[in-house]
């Protein structure tokens, strides 16, 4: 595999290169590549340089190495990278995280988006009463009394 | 797939608010700002009655829940199988509200449920309204209730949108619900009872399209043989009870399972599949062995059947007809149970030989790890190549193969023969001294 590198530039001007491989977990850039052939430099108007080092350090990490057999296998082992990966979340606070998951998104690189959806609804909404899920995420409760308790009655089934 | 739909229909989405302050993020409520289509994301990984309830967080949130693709309803979270029928009601009537407050398709929909009346307006409503591809549902009820009476208009699972129907735990009166049903590509019927087989043989002829067919049913009193004659059916999986016999005939079928508690006789069993051609069988293996057949076809690349193979039972009885690296893959799925049988047939038809360019560098690698331990291993067709030799010597140094390895020779020509036996004579020579149970031999 030839060692092409790539270079990424955030919406605040900030420069990444990174080599392809890396790059290429994002199913976003390789149309990005077709359309801006003559130009070297990927502009991603809408991500952060600080997200956007957020974003390679994740590919970085979960780059493939292909055996030519297909499936392909990962440089560490699936353990070693689901333990990184909830440390990787662990560490960001929400800011980070929500606009992480929107880089995944437009950048549309899969498992990131899934882990940082995991993340979220694991650790912000599971198990945690409507008031708690409030809380924890800044919520800031629009409905009058009247309102919340005929939401409430509405879908009766759910708060049983 | 849906996420890149997402992506490519709004390319300019901004990320959430730059301009704030580092000293005003803790109270920054992010999560609202996100579009409705990665809340739905998020709330996809909820049950469903967590995600409804993010509807009264705030306005915002109110009809997020709504789009989902997929519901979960389950009575059981509630209350208990003793509450009375009134109470049972008044809960049905709740999920129904749900479903009801739901907006737009669904993709798929599972209902767990006491026995109650609301089966018909549930299926009505998911069917005709909701567009569901995927429906499930399940009847529980105390062992002394009686199974409930599944007595649903006809037409009733007609709708072009329903590819998949699983149903547990009721009484067919009829196949009349089931007519028309030419969009059905999946059925399963579990614990389901008929007074008599006709009203099954019905439904099957009632569902031409059939890939997919999972069968545990009874009937009241035995009344001839069960007919399954579904040409594109791919996948069976038999467990009957009460009943005289099943004629298959399906020259699709690549798969083929049947249940430990199976109670017909080899000679009540009529299978006429020509992709099925093995010499083990469920009745040869002995008692209280779920038996696989499973014919891998080269072109078939990733049917999601492996899937199936490797969630069934724990003890059990396999046949795989395969080339080498198509057995290789599907041997690396299993990684838990313990096999008892395993049947190899190794395919050497032209399109192996056209593909093997490719794959014959894997075929020399050392087979992986396998998890499984199996007890005896039959192989047909082994030629003694290096790549299935490489196989069969995996198996036994990794212990793989606990008591026995049993290798075909003698469809060979006597030339053939020898070389086999000499290829069987070094794997012999492979066996350790702790592995004093293996035995190798030709038949």
């Amino acid at each position: 595999m030839s060692k092409k590198n790539i270079v990424l530039k955030s919406s605040n001007g900030i420069i990444f290169e990174v080599e392809e491989a890396v790059a290429l977990q994002s199913e976003t850039i390789p149309y990005m590549i077709e359309d801006d052939c003559a130009n070297d430099t990927i502009p991603l108007a809408n991500v952060t340089g600080d997200i956007l080092a957020l974003v390679i350090e994740y590919c970085k990490k979960h780059v493939v190495v292909a055996d030519g057999d297909g499936g392909g296998s990962s440089s560490s082992s699936q353990e070693d990278l689901k333990n990184w990966d909830a440390q990787f979340m662990n560490d960001l606070d929400q800011s980070k995280i929500f606009n992480l998951l929107l880089a995944a998104d437009f950048l549309n690189i899969k498992t990131l988006f899934d882990l940082t959806c995991q993340f979220v609804a694991d650790t912000m909404i599971k198990g945690k009463s409507v008031e708690e899920v409030r809380r924890t995420l800044n919520i800031e409760k629009d409905y009058t009394s009247e309102e919340e308790a005929k939401a409430r009655q509405e879908n009766e089934w759910a708060f049983k | 797939s849906q996420l890149s739909v997402f992506s490519f229909s709004n390319p300019k989405r901004q990320s959430l608010d730059p301009m704030e302050t580092p000293s005003s993020r803790k109270s920054v409520d992010w999560i609202s700002k996100l579009p409705n289509d990665v809340l739905l994301m998020i709330l996809s990984r909820l049950s469903t009655e967590e995600a409804v309830r993010t509807g009264v967080v705030s306005k915002r949130w109110e009809h997020v829940w709504k789009h989902m693709s997929h519901l979960v309803l389950d009575m059981r979270r509630i209350i208990n199988s003793r509450e009375m029928l009134d109470v049972r009601h008044r809960v049905a009537t709740l999920m129904t509200k749900v479903i009801n407050n739901h907006r737009g398709h669904l993709e798929s929909c599972v209902i767990d449920h006491y026995p109650c009346t609301m089966l018909n307006t549930w299926t009505q409503s998911l069917t005709g309204v909701k567009h569901t591809k995927h429906l499930i549902l399940r009847r529980h009820g105390l062992m002394n209730q009686i199974l409930e009476l599944i007595d649903l208009p006809s037409d009733s699972f007609s709708y072009p949108s329903l590819t998949s129907l699983s149903l547990h735990e009721y009484i067919l009166k009829t196949s009349h619900s089931f007519n028309n049903c030419q969009n059905l590509k999946t059925l399963k019927l579990q614990c389901i009872l008929a007074s008599e087989v006709g009203v099954f043989n019905q439904v099957l002829a009632s569902c031409p399209s059939l890939e997919v067919l999972v069968l545990d049913i009874s009937c009241s009193k035995k009344s001839g043989p069960l007919k399954i004659d579904n040409n594109i059916l791919k996948l069976l999986q038999v467990s009957c009870d009460e009943i005289d016999g099943i004629q298959v005939s399906s020259p699709s079928l690549h798969i083929l399972a049947i249940d430990q508690d199976f109670s017909c006789g080899r000679d009540e069993f009529v299978l006429t599949s020509p992709r099925l051609q093995f010499y083990r069988n469920f009745w040869l293996t002995g008692t209280s062995l779920t038996h696989i057949s499973y014919n891998i076809s080269q072109e078939e690349k990733n049917s999601g059947h492996e899937e199936f193979l490797v969630n069934t039972s724990e003890l059990l009885s396999i046949s795989l007809a395969a080339s080498l690296s198509r057995l290789r893959q599907v041997l690396l799925l299993w990684t838990r149970g313990l096999m008892v049988e395993l049947e190899i047939l190794f395919k050497n038809n032209k399109a192996h030989r056209e593909e093997k360019d490719e794959s014959s560098q894997n075929n020399k690698e050392p087979f992986p790890i396998a998890v499984f331990s199996v007890d005896t291993v039959w192989m047909h067709n082994f030629s003694g190549s290096d790549e299935e030799f490489a196989l069969a010597s995996c198996l036994i140094r990794q212990g793989t193969v606990v008591k026995k390895m049993m290798i075909k020779t003698t469809s060979f020509s006597a030339r053939k023969k020898l070389e086999i036996e000499a290829a069987v004579a070094k794997l012999q020579a492979l066996v350790t001294k702790r592995q004093w149970q293996l035995t190798i031999e030709c038949f």
